[in-house]
């Protein structure tokens, strides 16, 4: 059954964990991460997120004759906040339920 | 010299534009920016076996993406552009097979086109889409099929006298075949759905 429900894989939990303290660039989030997160899929993860409106991103401005590709900085949008949040809440909740007694 | 360079005009061809923003110039904007901090030989070494990995990483994982686009832009496609695209590819193979029997016997065996089709790696069909994507201002179905035939048949003759990519040469079909799809998908879905809408 396909719910509205938007899911928050453990990765995408991280990320924006990460991205709720300030805005960071992908391998900034790698580094943060202490290994958690790998370059290889960083960025696709944070392309997914971006179109399910969880973080925003911005390529940042180059100097004048500066070399390479502008970088992309990501933060989490309000919408990506509130999911991040009601996840916290659901994980608290169900943590707190009590063990069933077997007879 | 900046390393990537060549890997982001590679992903400029294959990629759709806004899956190569946001994942693949991402990956390689960091890259280069970690290579043009590190200043100790070794750090660089590691830092461009790490970057390279991370961006063909990254390039498999886009393939998901891009065939995503690629068949919501199929869902956008116009009657004619359908029937022309289905059309090239059909008369591309008849052509295909007909002048390979030409060459082999002197007479041309249509026949073989059915083998083809399932065959023959798709290499001019490809041109044929490369162009109509190119030429697509020009109006009208038959001034892009004339422009397709005139790109096709060159193609399939070059391909042909280089002897590498033929039907039934075992060696080169499988990836032939793989990076045709590869080239199908990135091309279709490169179109630009609102430019073709009557």
């Amino acid at each position: 059954v396909k719910s509205d429900i938007p899911r928050l894989s453990a990765t995408e939990r991280m990320i924006l964990d990460l991205l709720a303290e300030r805005e960071m660039f992908g391998l900034q989030l790698v580094e943060e991460s202490k290994g958690d997160l790998k370059r290889g899929t960083v960025y696709v993860t944070l392309g997914r997120m971006q179109e399910k409106g969880y973080v925003e991103s911005w390529v940042e401005a180059q100097a004048a004759g500066a070399i390479g590709l502008p970088r992309r900085l990501y933060r989490p949008t309000a919408y990506g906040l509130s999911v991040l949040e009601a996840w916290a809440v659901a994980a608290r909740t169900l943590k707190r339920r009590p063990r069933l007694q077997h007879a | 010299m900046m390393p990537g360079r060549l890997l982001h005009r590679l992903a400029s061809f294959l990629i759709p534009a806004d899956v190569r923003e946001r994942v693949l110039d991402a990956q390689l904007a960091d890259f280069q920016y970690e290579m043009s901090h590190l200043s100790g030989c070794a750090d660089r070494r590691l830092a461009l076996m790490r970057g390279y990995a991370a961006y063909w990483c990254a390039l498999v994982l886009c393939v998901p993406a891009m065939a995503r686009m690629a068949v919501a832009t199929l869902r956008s496609w116009t009657l004619d552009r359908s029937i022309l695209v289905v059309g090239v590819t059909i008369a591309t193979m008849l052509l295909w097979a007909g002048s390979l029997s030409w060459v082999r016997t002197g007479s041309v065996q249509w026949a073989e086109a059915f083998g083809a089709v399932s065959t023959a790696p798709m290499w001019p069909m490809l041109v044929s889409m490369l162009v109509i994507r190119y030429c697509s201002r020009r109006r009208g179905v038959f001034g892009r099929l004339l422009v397709s035939a005139v790109a096709v048949l060159p193609t399939m003759f070059l391909v042909k006298a280089l002897g590498q990519l033929r039907p039934g040469d075992a060696r080169f079909e499988p990836w032939a075949n793989a990076l045709a799809i590869m080239m199908f998908i990135s091309l279709a879905s490169r179109v630009d759905p609102a430019r073709h809408k009557r």
